[in-house]
Protein backbone atom coordinates (compact mmCIF):
# COMPACT_ATOMS: atom_id res chain seq x y z
CA UNK A 1 0.00 0.00 0.00
CA UNK A 2 3.11 2.72 -0.18
CA UNK A 3 1.88 5.86 -1.92
CA UNK A 4 -1.97 4.46 -2.39
CA UNK A 5 -2.55 6.96 0.63
CA UNK A 6 -2.17 9.98 1.56
CA UNK A 7 -2.53 13.13 4.17
CA UNK A 8 -4.51 15.76 1.84
CA UNK A 9 -4.88 18.43 4.58
CA UNK A 10 -4.01 19.18 8.99
CA UNK A 11 -5.53 21.81 10.50
CA UNK A 12 -4.30 22.68 14.23
CA UNK A 13 -6.44 24.67 16.95
CA UNK A 14 -5.25 26.73 18.90
CA UNK A 15 -2.95 25.56 21.25
CA UNK A 16 -2.86 27.17 24.55
CA UNK A 17 -1.20 26.68 28.36
CA UNK A 18 -4.37 27.61 29.94
CA UNK A 19 -7.75 26.15 29.29
CA UNK A 20 -9.41 28.61 26.94
CA UNK A 21 -11.95 26.83 25.31
CA UNK A 22 -13.94 23.61 25.21
CA UNK A 23 -12.92 20.08 24.13
CA UNK A 24 -15.75 19.68 21.42
CA UNK A 25 -14.32 23.23 20.32
CA UNK A 26 -11.01 23.07 20.14
CA UNK A 27 -12.02 19.52 17.34
CA UNK A 28 -14.17 22.20 15.47
CA UNK A 29 -11.38 24.56 14.90
CA UNK A 30 -9.17 21.91 14.06
CA UNK A 31 -11.31 20.55 11.66
CA UNK A 32 -12.50 23.87 9.81
CA UNK A 33 -8.84 24.76 9.73
CA UNK A 34 -7.98 21.53 7.77
CA UNK A 35 -10.65 21.66 5.54
CA UNK A 36 -9.79 24.86 4.84
CA UNK A 37 -6.33 23.47 3.32
CA UNK A 38 -8.04 21.40 0.80
CA UNK A 39 -10.90 21.83 -1.32
CA UNK A 40 -12.97 18.71 0.39
CA UNK A 41 -16.49 19.75 2.03
CA UNK A 42 -17.16 18.50 5.17
CA UNK A 43 -19.90 16.38 3.95
CA UNK A 44 -17.36 14.53 1.66
CA UNK A 45 -16.11 12.65 5.38
CA UNK A 46 -16.89 9.19 5.48
CA UNK A 47 -14.49 7.99 8.24
CA UNK A 48 -13.51 9.44 11.35
CA UNK A 49 -10.57 8.11 14.12
CA UNK A 50 -10.33 9.38 17.48
CA UNK A 51 -7.48 8.85 19.76
CA UNK A 52 -8.26 10.38 22.95
CA UNK A 53 -11.89 10.18 24.63
CA UNK A 54 -13.66 11.94 27.78
CA UNK A 55 -13.02 13.24 29.60
CA UNK A 56 -9.25 14.62 28.32
CA UNK A 57 -10.49 14.50 24.86
CA UNK A 58 -13.54 13.87 23.03
CA UNK A 59 -15.30 10.49 22.28
CA UNK A 60 -16.37 9.72 18.16
CA UNK A 61 -19.69 10.07 18.77
CA UNK A 62 -20.06 13.17 20.65
CA UNK A 63 -17.68 14.52 17.50
CA UNK A 64 -19.50 12.87 15.05
CA UNK A 65 -22.36 15.06 16.67
CA UNK A 66 -21.03 18.29 17.38
CA UNK A 67 -18.54 18.57 13.51
CA UNK A 68 -21.63 17.28 12.09
CA UNK A 69 -20.02 14.12 10.41
CA UNK A 70 -22.30 11.16 8.82
CA UNK A 71 -19.46 8.47 8.53
CA UNK A 72 -19.69 4.72 8.03
CA UNK A 73 -16.08 4.20 9.36
CA UNK A 74 -14.92 4.94 12.43
CA UNK A 75 -12.86 3.37 15.44
CA UNK A 76 -11.49 5.27 18.75
CA UNK A 77 -8.88 4.15 21.00
CA UNK A 78 -7.33 4.08 24.19
CA UNK A 79 -6.90 7.75 25.32
CA UNK A 80 -3.08 7.77 25.02
CA UNK A 81 -0.83 9.67 22.70
CA UNK A 82 1.63 6.09 21.53
CA UNK A 83 -2.22 5.56 19.55
CA UNK A 84 -1.52 8.20 17.08
CA UNK A 85 0.32 6.44 14.60
CA UNK A 86 -1.96 3.84 14.30
CA UNK A 87 -4.75 5.90 14.45
CA UNK A 88 -3.18 7.30 10.81
CA UNK A 89 -2.58 3.87 9.92
CA UNK A 90 -5.97 2.93 10.72
CA UNK A 91 -7.45 5.73 8.32
CA UNK A 92 -5.17 4.83 5.63
CA UNK A 93 -5.81 1.66 5.85
CA UNK A 94 -10.08 1.88 5.98
CA UNK A 95 -9.09 4.28 2.44
CA UNK A 96 -6.90 1.45 0.91
CA UNK A 97 -9.46 -1.43 1.46
CA UNK A 98 -12.57 1.01 0.56
CA UNK A 99 -14.08 0.99 3.61
CA UNK A 100 -14.15 4.83 3.74
CA UNK A 101 -12.64 7.45 0.83
CA UNK A 102 -11.85 10.27 3.10
CA UNK A 103 -11.00 9.65 6.82
CA UNK A 104 -10.50 12.20 9.33
CA UNK A 105 -8.62 11.93 12.63
CA UNK A 106 -9.37 14.37 14.95
CA UNK A 107 -8.07 14.65 18.17
CA UNK A 108 -8.31 16.41 21.22
CA UNK A 109 -5.62 16.40 24.56
CA UNK A 110 -6.96 18.56 27.08
CA UNK A 111 -3.59 18.47 29.41
CA UNK A 112 -4.23 21.81 30.32
CA UNK A 113 -7.72 21.37 31.88
CA UNK A 114 -6.26 18.39 33.98
CA UNK A 115 -3.88 20.47 35.44
CA UNK A 116 -6.24 23.29 35.87
CA UNK A 117 -8.28 20.32 37.42
CA UNK A 118 -5.96 18.36 39.60
CA UNK A 119 -2.84 20.18 39.90
CA UNK A 120 -0.88 17.60 37.94
CA UNK A 121 -0.68 15.05 35.25
CA UNK A 122 -0.92 11.64 37.00
CA UNK A 123 -1.07 11.07 40.68
CA UNK A 124 -4.33 11.64 42.63
CA UNK A 125 -7.50 10.31 40.11
CA UNK A 126 -5.38 8.44 37.62
CA UNK A 127 -7.49 5.04 38.07
CA UNK A 128 -5.41 3.55 35.24
CA UNK A 129 -2.00 3.79 37.60
CA UNK A 130 -4.10 1.23 39.73
CA UNK A 131 -3.95 -1.73 37.64
CA UNK A 132 -3.16 -5.24 38.74
CA UNK A 133 0.43 -5.20 37.86
CA UNK A 134 1.11 -1.71 37.57
CA UNK A 135 -0.21 1.24 35.69
CA UNK A 136 0.20 1.99 31.98
CA UNK A 137 3.88 3.31 32.59
CA UNK A 138 4.73 1.66 35.35
CA UNK A 139 3.09 3.07 38.30
CA UNK A 140 2.49 1.76 41.65
CA UNK A 141 1.04 4.14 43.64
CA UNK A 142 1.25 2.19 46.59
CA UNK A 143 4.93 2.90 46.84
CA UNK A 144 4.70 6.50 45.57
CA UNK A 145 5.74 5.73 41.82
CA UNK A 146 2.63 7.61 40.37
CA UNK A 147 2.20 9.50 37.57
CA UNK A 148 3.45 9.26 33.61
CA UNK A 149 6.54 11.00 34.48
CA UNK A 150 7.82 8.33 37.22
CA UNK A 151 8.13 5.52 34.26
CA UNK A 152 10.10 7.73 32.38
CA UNK A 153 12.34 8.73 35.06
CA UNK A 154 13.02 4.95 35.79
CA UNK A 155 13.73 4.66 32.28
CA UNK A 156 16.23 8.13 32.19
CA UNK A 157 18.30 6.73 35.10
CA UNK A 158 18.69 3.35 33.47
CA UNK A 159 19.88 5.09 30.04
CA UNK A 160 22.49 7.63 31.96
CA UNK A 161 23.87 4.81 34.22
CA UNK A 162 24.16 2.44 31.54
CA UNK A 163 25.79 4.71 28.78
CA UNK A 164 27.51 6.88 31.27
CA UNK A 165 25.87 10.02 30.87
CA UNK A 166 25.58 13.00 32.97
CA UNK A 167 21.70 13.92 32.09
CA UNK A 168 23.34 17.53 31.08
CA UNK A 169 24.07 15.89 27.28
CA UNK A 170 20.19 16.17 26.91
CA UNK A 171 20.29 19.86 26.70
CA UNK A 172 21.15 20.25 23.12
CA UNK A 173 17.74 18.69 22.26
CA UNK A 174 15.68 20.60 24.41
CA UNK A 175 17.26 24.31 23.72
CA UNK A 176 16.85 22.85 19.47
CA UNK A 177 13.75 22.41 19.93
CA UNK A 178 12.69 25.50 21.86
CA UNK A 179 14.34 27.28 19.49
CA UNK A 180 12.27 25.40 16.50
CA UNK A 181 9.29 26.37 18.56
CA UNK A 182 9.96 30.16 18.26
CA UNK A 183 9.88 29.79 14.59
CA UNK A 184 6.48 27.86 14.94
CA UNK A 185 3.81 30.68 15.23
CA UNK A 186 1.45 28.33 16.52
CA UNK A 187 3.73 26.84 18.94
CA UNK A 188 2.23 27.23 22.78
CA UNK A 189 5.61 28.18 24.24
CA UNK A 190 7.16 31.42 22.99
CA UNK A 191 9.95 31.99 25.98
CA UNK A 192 13.46 31.65 24.88
CA UNK A 193 15.67 29.54 26.75
CA UNK A 194 19.25 28.60 27.65
CA UNK A 195 21.44 26.08 28.77
CA UNK A 196 21.64 27.82 32.10
CA UNK A 197 18.15 28.02 32.13
CA UNK A 198 17.72 24.37 31.52
CA UNK A 199 20.23 22.82 33.73
CA UNK A 200 18.54 25.48 36.55
CA UNK A 201 15.02 23.92 36.47
CA UNK A 202 13.89 22.23 39.00
CA UNK A 203 14.21 18.57 39.16
CA UNK A 204 10.42 17.15 39.13
CA UNK A 205 11.41 13.21 39.59
CA UNK A 206 15.28 12.85 39.59
CA UNK A 207 17.19 12.65 37.49
CA UNK A 208 14.35 14.21 35.19
CA UNK A 209 13.70 18.11 35.44
CA UNK A 210 10.56 20.56 34.27
CA UNK A 211 12.08 21.38 31.02
CA UNK A 212 12.28 17.33 30.08
CA UNK A 213 8.55 17.24 30.05
CA UNK A 214 5.77 18.16 27.58
CA UNK A 215 3.77 21.15 27.65
CA UNK A 216 0.46 20.70 29.87
CA UNK A 217 -1.79 22.53 26.63
CA UNK A 218 -5.23 21.94 25.67
CA UNK A 219 -5.07 21.49 21.55
CA UNK A 220 -6.46 19.85 18.96
CA UNK A 221 -5.11 18.45 15.62
CA UNK A 222 -7.37 17.42 12.38
CA UNK A 223 -5.64 15.12 9.64
CA UNK A 224 -7.40 14.10 6.91
CA UNK A 225 -6.41 10.64 4.59
CA UNK A 226 -8.09 9.78 0.93
CA UNK A 227 -6.36 8.25 -1.36
CA UNK A 228 -3.21 9.17 -3.85
CA UNK A 229 -6.01 10.26 -6.56
CA UNK A 230 -8.06 11.91 -4.77
CA UNK A 231 -5.63 14.02 -2.76
CA UNK A 232 -3.87 15.17 -5.92
CA UNK A 233 -7.22 16.46 -7.10
CA UNK A 234 -8.15 18.52 -3.48
CA UNK A 235 -4.83 19.78 -2.50
CA UNK A 236 -1.42 21.38 -4.37
CA UNK A 237 0.87 19.04 -2.32
CA UNK A 238 -0.34 15.79 -0.70
CA UNK A 239 1.99 13.92 1.73
CA UNK A 240 2.22 10.48 0.73
CA UNK A 241 2.11 7.76 3.13
CA UNK A 242 5.15 5.41 1.79
CA UNK A 243 5.95 3.38 5.23
CA UNK A 244 4.55 2.29 8.22
CA UNK A 245 5.05 0.37 11.56
CA UNK A 246 2.75 -0.65 14.41
CA UNK A 247 3.34 -0.91 18.05
CA UNK A 248 5.55 -3.23 19.20
CA UNK A 249 3.88 -4.74 22.59
CA UNK A 250 5.67 -7.89 24.76
CA UNK A 251 6.94 -8.36 28.35
CA UNK A 252 10.35 -6.14 27.30
CA UNK A 253 8.72 -3.44 26.09
CA UNK A 254 8.19 -0.24 28.09
CA UNK A 255 6.75 3.67 27.17
CA UNK A 256 9.98 4.86 27.93
CA UNK A 257 12.92 2.91 26.88
CA UNK A 258 14.23 0.78 24.45
CA UNK A 259 13.29 -3.12 24.87
CA UNK A 260 16.75 -3.66 25.52
CA UNK A 261 17.50 -1.16 28.53
CA UNK A 262 16.44 -3.13 31.71
CA UNK A 263 13.70 -0.82 32.74
CA UNK A 264 10.80 -2.83 34.77
CA UNK A 265 10.58 -6.10 33.71
CA UNK A 266 12.68 -5.40 31.04
CA UNK A 267 15.82 -8.72 31.01
CA UNK A 268 18.80 -8.78 28.78
CA UNK A 269 18.36 -8.86 24.54
CA UNK A 270 20.12 -7.73 21.98
CA UNK A 271 19.03 -4.27 20.14
CA UNK A 272 16.39 -5.04 17.45
CA UNK A 273 16.54 -1.57 15.16
CA UNK A 274 12.93 -0.90 13.10
CA UNK A 275 14.39 -1.30 9.52
CA UNK A 276 10.83 -2.55 7.79
CA UNK A 277 8.74 0.49 7.39
CA UNK A 278 12.38 2.07 5.50
CA UNK A 279 12.19 -0.29 3.69
CA UNK A 280 8.52 -0.29 2.64
CA UNK A 281 9.33 3.01 1.83
CA UNK A 282 11.94 2.26 -0.71
CA UNK A 283 14.63 4.95 0.89
CA UNK A 284 17.39 4.47 3.26
CA UNK A 285 17.42 6.32 6.61
CA UNK A 286 20.05 8.92 5.23
CA UNK A 287 16.89 10.11 3.01
CA UNK A 288 14.75 11.28 5.86
CA UNK A 289 14.41 14.98 5.66
CA UNK A 290 13.24 15.58 9.36
CA UNK A 291 12.12 13.12 12.31
CA UNK A 292 9.63 13.97 14.37
CA UNK A 293 9.29 11.64 17.53
CA UNK A 294 7.03 11.70 20.34
CA UNK A 295 8.33 13.22 23.50
CA UNK A 296 6.03 13.12 25.91
CA UNK A 297 8.98 13.03 27.99
CA UNK A 298 12.30 13.80 26.94
CA UNK A 299 13.94 10.19 27.07
CA UNK A 300 11.57 9.00 24.49
CA UNK A 301 12.91 11.03 22.02
CA UNK A 302 16.86 9.28 22.83
CA UNK A 303 15.43 5.62 22.61
CA UNK A 304 13.48 6.70 19.29
CA UNK A 305 16.41 8.24 17.89
CA UNK A 306 18.70 4.46 18.54
CA UNK A 307 15.56 2.10 17.87
CA UNK A 308 15.21 3.75 14.55
CA UNK A 309 18.67 2.89 13.84
CA UNK A 310 19.78 6.53 13.80
CA UNK A 311 23.00 6.38 15.78
CA UNK A 312 23.72 3.29 17.98
CA UNK A 313 22.18 1.76 21.01
CA UNK A 314 23.72 4.26 24.04
CA UNK A 315 25.04 6.71 21.84
CA UNK A 316 22.29 9.05 21.32
CA UNK A 317 23.32 11.84 23.48
CA UNK A 318 26.68 12.35 21.80
CA UNK A 319 24.96 12.11 18.36
CA UNK A 320 22.86 14.85 18.89
CA UNK A 321 25.63 17.63 19.59
CA UNK A 322 27.43 19.84 17.26
CA UNK A 323 24.01 20.54 15.52
CA UNK A 324 23.41 17.53 13.99
CA UNK A 325 19.65 17.91 14.93
CA UNK A 326 18.77 21.73 13.80
CA UNK A 327 17.11 23.15 11.47
CA UNK A 328 19.96 23.51 9.48
CA UNK A 329 22.00 19.97 10.13
CA UNK A 330 21.33 16.51 8.64
CA UNK A 331 18.91 15.00 10.76
CA UNK A 332 16.46 17.76 12.15
CA UNK A 333 14.29 16.61 14.95
CA UNK A 334 10.80 17.86 16.07
CA UNK A 335 11.21 20.70 13.75
CA UNK A 336 7.75 22.51 15.42
CA UNK A 337 9.59 22.06 18.94
CA UNK A 338 7.51 19.02 19.52
CA UNK A 339 5.58 18.12 23.23
CA UNK A 340 8.44 19.80 24.60
CA UNK A 341 7.81 23.27 23.29
CA UNK A 342 5.02 23.14 20.48
CA UNK A 343 1.89 21.46 22.55
CA UNK A 344 1.31 18.07 23.53
CA UNK A 345 -1.42 17.15 21.64
CA UNK A 346 -0.75 13.07 21.24
CA UNK A 347 1.77 12.71 18.35
CA UNK A 348 -0.97 14.64 16.03
CA UNK A 349 1.41 17.89 16.34
CA UNK A 350 4.48 16.04 15.18
CA UNK A 351 1.91 14.13 12.18
CA UNK A 352 1.02 17.69 11.25
CA UNK A 353 4.40 18.89 11.09
CA UNK A 354 5.78 15.98 9.04
CA UNK A 355 2.76 16.17 6.71
CA UNK A 356 3.56 20.26 6.41
CA UNK A 357 7.39 20.11 5.75
CA UNK A 358 6.49 17.82 2.93
CA UNK A 359 4.15 20.41 1.68
CA UNK A 360 6.40 23.11 1.99
CA UNK A 361 4.25 25.38 4.74
CA UNK A 362 6.52 25.68 7.44
CA UNK A 363 7.66 29.10 7.23
CA UNK A 364 10.50 29.85 8.90
CA UNK A 365 11.68 26.58 10.35
CA UNK A 366 10.67 24.64 6.87
CA UNK A 367 13.71 22.33 6.16
CA UNK A 368 14.58 22.75 1.99
CA UNK A 369 13.29 20.60 -0.50
CA UNK A 370 11.85 17.89 2.44
CA UNK A 371 11.15 14.91 0.37
CA UNK A 372 10.85 12.47 2.99
CA UNK A 373 9.50 13.19 6.84
CA UNK A 374 9.17 10.08 9.33
CA UNK A 375 7.24 10.75 12.63
CA UNK A 376 8.19 8.15 14.87
CA UNK A 377 7.40 6.66 18.58
CA UNK A 378 9.23 4.75 20.78
CA UNK A 379 7.09 1.52 20.95
CA UNK A 380 8.63 1.05 16.97
CA UNK A 381 5.52 2.35 15.40
CA UNK A 382 6.32 5.26 12.64
CA UNK A 383 4.63 6.79 9.50
CA UNK A 384 7.26 7.52 6.62
CA UNK A 385 5.80 10.58 4.56
CA UNK A 386 6.82 11.58 0.92
CA UNK A 387 6.74 14.06 -1.24
CA UNK A 388 6.10 11.41 -4.19
CA UNK A 389 3.88 8.65 -4.25
CA UNK A 390 7.26 6.31 -5.03
CA UNK B 1 2.74 5.39 57.02
CA UNK B 2 -0.73 5.73 55.36
CA UNK B 3 -0.14 4.87 51.43
CA UNK B 4 -2.70 4.42 48.41
CA UNK B 5 -4.08 0.94 49.00
CA UNK B 6 -2.63 -1.99 46.50
CA UNK B 7 -4.88 -3.54 44.32
CA UNK B 8 -5.57 -6.63 45.93
CA UNK B 9 -7.33 -8.72 43.29
CA UNK B 10 -8.59 -11.76 46.00
CA UNK B 11 -7.84 -14.37 43.02
CA UNK B 12 -4.72 -14.57 41.46
CA UNK B 13 -2.74 -12.68 44.29
CA UNK B 14 -4.52 -13.93 47.43
CA UNK B 15 -1.15 -16.63 48.23
CA UNK B 16 1.04 -13.27 48.09
CA UNK B 17 -0.51 -11.44 50.61
CA UNK B 18 -1.41 -14.31 52.76
CA UNK B 19 2.74 -14.15 52.81
CA UNK B 20 3.33 -11.07 53.05
CA UNK B 21 0.78 -11.24 56.40
CA UNK B 22 2.42 -14.41 57.65
CA UNK B 23 6.14 -12.41 57.23
CA UNK B 24 6.69 -15.01 53.78
CA UNK B 25 7.85 -13.34 50.92
CA UNK B 26 6.62 -15.64 47.95
CA UNK B 27 6.37 -15.66 44.38
CA UNK B 28 5.03 -17.72 41.75
CA UNK B 29 7.55 -20.32 40.14
CA UNK B 30 7.03 -21.87 37.00
CA UNK B 31 7.65 -25.89 37.38
CA UNK B 32 8.70 -26.73 34.14
CA UNK B 33 11.09 -23.78 33.24
CA UNK B 34 11.85 -22.32 36.81
CA UNK B 35 10.95 -19.33 35.97
CA UNK B 36 9.65 -16.89 38.68
CA UNK B 37 6.47 -14.88 37.44
CA UNK B 38 6.24 -11.17 38.82
CA UNK B 39 3.84 -9.24 38.79
CA UNK B 40 1.23 -11.68 39.85
CA UNK B 41 -0.55 -13.58 37.07
CA UNK B 42 -2.90 -16.09 36.56
CA UNK B 43 -1.00 -18.24 34.38
CA UNK B 44 2.41 -19.07 33.05
CA UNK B 45 2.51 -17.12 29.80
CA UNK B 46 4.48 -19.45 28.42
CA UNK B 47 2.29 -22.13 28.08
CA UNK B 48 -0.97 -20.74 29.57
CA UNK B 49 -0.78 -23.65 32.51
CA UNK B 50 -1.43 -22.63 36.10
CA UNK B 51 1.90 -25.37 36.42
CA UNK B 52 3.36 -23.15 39.26
CA UNK B 53 3.91 -22.84 42.87
CA UNK B 54 4.22 -20.26 45.38
CA UNK B 55 7.59 -20.62 46.86
CA UNK B 56 9.32 -18.28 49.62
CA UNK B 57 12.06 -16.34 48.29
CA UNK B 58 15.06 -15.14 49.82
CA UNK B 59 14.38 -11.23 49.71
CA UNK B 60 17.67 -10.03 49.13
CA UNK B 61 18.22 -8.52 46.10
CA UNK B 62 20.11 -4.83 44.45
CA UNK B 63 18.85 -1.94 42.97
CA UNK B 64 17.88 -2.02 39.66
CA UNK B 65 16.88 1.66 38.56
CA UNK B 66 15.46 4.27 40.90
CA UNK B 67 14.42 7.47 41.55
CA UNK B 68 13.59 10.27 43.60
CA UNK B 69 9.91 12.45 44.07
CA UNK B 70 10.55 15.95 44.70
CA UNK B 71 6.74 16.41 43.65
CA UNK B 72 4.17 15.67 45.35
CA UNK B 73 1.22 13.24 43.15
CA UNK B 74 -1.04 11.59 46.36
CA UNK B 75 -1.68 13.34 49.21
CA UNK B 76 -0.43 10.15 51.69
CA UNK B 77 3.13 11.13 50.72
CA UNK B 78 2.45 14.50 52.03
CA UNK B 79 4.97 14.18 54.57
CA UNK B 80 7.54 11.87 52.94
CA UNK B 81 8.62 13.85 50.04
CA UNK B 82 11.82 13.49 48.73
CA UNK B 83 11.32 10.01 48.71
CA UNK B 84 12.59 7.23 46.58
CA UNK B 85 10.75 4.69 44.25
CA UNK B 86 12.73 1.78 42.80
CA UNK B 87 12.66 -1.56 40.49
CA UNK B 88 14.94 -4.13 42.78
CA UNK B 89 15.85 -7.23 41.35
CA UNK B 90 15.73 -10.47 43.32
CA UNK B 91 18.65 -12.57 43.42
CA UNK B 92 16.03 -15.06 41.94
CA UNK B 93 15.31 -12.66 39.17
CA UNK B 94 12.27 -11.46 39.26
CA UNK B 95 12.62 -6.68 39.51
CA UNK B 96 9.87 -5.57 42.18
CA UNK B 97 8.92 -2.23 42.61
CA UNK B 98 9.17 -0.31 46.11
CA UNK B 99 10.63 2.07 48.13
CA UNK B 100 14.76 2.25 48.93
CA UNK B 101 15.12 2.78 52.89
CA UNK B 102 18.27 3.49 54.65
CA UNK B 103 20.00 0.52 56.84
CA UNK B 104 19.04 2.45 60.34
CA UNK B 105 15.65 2.82 58.51
CA UNK B 106 14.99 6.24 57.05
CA UNK B 107 13.23 7.17 53.35
CA UNK B 108 14.19 10.71 53.25
CA UNK B 109 16.16 10.81 49.85
CA UNK B 110 18.41 13.48 51.09
CA UNK B 111 19.44 11.45 54.02
CA UNK B 112 19.95 8.61 52.09
CA UNK B 113 21.81 10.59 49.04
CA UNK B 114 23.71 13.56 49.94
CA UNK B 115 22.71 16.75 48.72
CA UNK B 116 23.99 15.93 44.79
CA UNK B 117 23.93 12.44 44.07
CA UNK B 118 25.00 11.29 41.08
CA UNK B 119 22.79 9.33 38.39
CA UNK B 120 23.91 5.79 39.52
CA UNK B 121 24.40 6.32 43.04
CA UNK B 122 22.35 3.91 44.38
CA UNK B 123 22.27 1.22 40.88
CA UNK B 124 23.46 -2.43 42.10
CA UNK B 125 23.62 -1.58 45.80
CA UNK B 126 22.45 -4.34 47.96
CA UNK B 127 19.07 -4.38 49.45
CA UNK B 128 16.66 -7.02 51.89
CA UNK B 129 13.39 -7.00 52.45
CA UNK B 130 11.26 -6.00 55.34
CA UNK B 131 7.85 -5.89 55.34
CA UNK B 132 6.00 -2.56 56.43
CA UNK B 133 2.45 -2.73 57.88
CA UNK B 134 0.07 -0.30 55.63
CA UNK B 135 -3.09 -0.83 57.98
CA UNK B 136 -5.83 -2.33 57.11
CA UNK B 137 -4.02 -5.88 57.30
CA UNK B 138 -1.97 -5.47 54.71
CA UNK B 139 1.87 -5.65 54.73
CA UNK B 140 3.81 -4.65 51.86
CA UNK B 141 7.68 -5.73 50.96
CA UNK B 142 10.41 -2.92 51.25
CA UNK B 143 13.56 -2.32 50.62
CA UNK B 144 16.24 -1.49 52.89
CA UNK B 145 19.75 -0.81 51.61
CA UNK B 146 22.36 -3.58 53.65
CA UNK B 147 25.47 -2.25 55.66
CA UNK B 148 27.60 -4.51 53.01
CA UNK B 149 27.65 -2.33 49.80
CA UNK B 150 28.89 -5.25 47.83
CA UNK B 151 26.08 -6.70 45.51
CA UNK B 152 25.08 -10.59 46.19
CA UNK B 153 25.99 -12.90 43.40
CA UNK B 154 23.66 -13.52 40.66
CA UNK B 155 20.93 -15.80 41.86
CA UNK B 156 20.37 -19.44 40.81
CA UNK B 157 16.90 -18.77 39.65
CA UNK B 158 18.47 -16.40 37.13
CA UNK B 159 15.65 -15.26 34.89
CA UNK B 160 11.83 -14.60 35.33
CA UNK B 161 9.51 -13.57 32.70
Amino acid sequence: MSGATAVAAVGVSDLTMKPVMSNEALAAQALKRALAECSLKKSEIDGLIVTSGAPGGVDYDKTAEVLGLKVQYTEQTWAHGRFSNPGLHNAAMAVYCGLAEVVACVSVFAFAKRKAAHGNIGGEGDHEAHRLGGGPHGESPTYGLAAPLGGAAMAWQKYLSRYGYTGEEAAELVLTQRENALRNPEAAMKKPLTKQDYLAAPYIIWPLRLLDCSLPTDGAVAVIVTTAERARDVCRQPAYITGISGINSARNEHSFGAPWLGIFQQHPQEPEIVSVPFQMAGIDRKDIDALQIYDAFLPQTVATIERFGFCEPGEALSFIQGGRIRLEGELPVNTSGGHLSEAHIGGWGQIAEAVRQIQGVCGARQIEQARHTIYAHGAGDCTIFAREPD
Amino acid sequence: MLRPRPFVGGHDDAPFWEGCRLGVLRLQRCRKSGIYLWPILPVCPDDLTTNFDWVEVSGRGRVSSYVVYRRLYDKEFAGALPYISASVELVEGARMTGNIFSADGDMNADIILGPEPKVDALIGRAVEMFFEDIGGGLRIPQWKLTRDTTSPAPGKGGKTT
